[in-house]
């Protein structure tokens, strides 16, 4: 087996233990959309050096994944393909937060995924 | 340009922060993380080729073929034509005869057109530096 196989196969071994770890809490599609979001977005920096190709799936990382966030509180599942992004961060951010968990996952990461969104915004 | 490279280096890692944190949230087992989180934050850093402030280039992965090497070197630099004592530069440590016979079989190959301005890939080439790419798990298109 050449470094090239090994390569991969230690990448793919991360990203399968990754969703592993999450497919009992998120929609199985939505991590799917995020997993090849991410390795799109990884290639556009390390490939092609397409900056705003990097820029435009992290925004989609970050939709996508603010939906499943919602999911998983509010139970009914969203359209990925149709995210009002900014509707979902506001109502993530009203839930109370019971714990440090729902702290991280209903404030934190909403404003960080919010910071992506405003880079995309000042981008496009 | 450099504007826009730090906005997309700052995104690449906000998103790797996000996955680190759900990860810390639903991994309980202390062995693992200390193997998923340093692969996610050193994985940017991974990039094949590296491109100065006075344009020239430095291949950063010299543990693969040097075929595939100079596939990648083109890719990443595709549709501009690279002249060989560039690739020369590009690759310290690879003989310029190396490189001369490479570039040959890579001519034979139909892989790639060199003219006075120097070497590009062909559309072959194009598919065959994809086809390396994937094999390291990227996507190009």
């Amino acid at each position: 087996m050449d470094n090239r196989e090994t390569f991969k196969e230690d990448k793919d071994r991360i990203i399968n233990e990754i969703i592993n770890l999450l497919k009992h809490e998120f929609d199985s599609e939505a991590l799917l959309i995020i997993y090849d979001e991410y390795t799109k977005m990884l290639s556009s920096y390390l490939i092609g050096n397409e900056y705003d190709k990097v820029i435009l799936h992290a925004a989609r990382i970050s939709e996508v994944l603010m939906a499943a966030i919602y999911s998983r509180y509010i139970g009914n599942k969203v359209d990925y393909n149709k995210v009002y992004f900014w509707k979902l961060c506001d109502a993530l951010k009203d839930l109370p937060k019971k714990c440090a968990e729902d702290e991280i996952l209903t404030l934190v990461i909403p404003s960080v995924a919010e910071s992506i969104y405003r880079i995309r915004s000042k981008n496009v | 340009m450099e504007a826009l490279l730090a906005d997309a280096e700052f995104v690449i890692m906000s998103v790797i922060w996000m996955f680190v944190q759900l990860i810390q949230i639903y991994c309980k087992n202390n062995a693992k993380l200390s193997i998923i989180i340093p692969h996610l934050i050193k994985q940017p850093l991974r990039k094949f080729v590296e491109q100065f402030e006075d344009g020239s280039i430095l291949m950063l992965k010299s543990d693969i073929p040097i075929i595939d090497q100079i596939l990648i070197l083109l890719y990443h630099l595709y549709p501009k034509r690279v002249l060989r004592k560039n690739i020369y530069k590009a690759l310290p440590g690879v003989s310029y005869k190396t490189i001369s016979s490479t570039l040959s079989k890579l001519k034979k190959r139909r892989l790639i057109h060199e003219n006075e301005s120097g070497v590009i890939l062909s559309r072959l080439g194009i598919e065959r530096a994809e086809n390396v790419l994937n094999k390291f798990g990227y996507h190009t298109n």
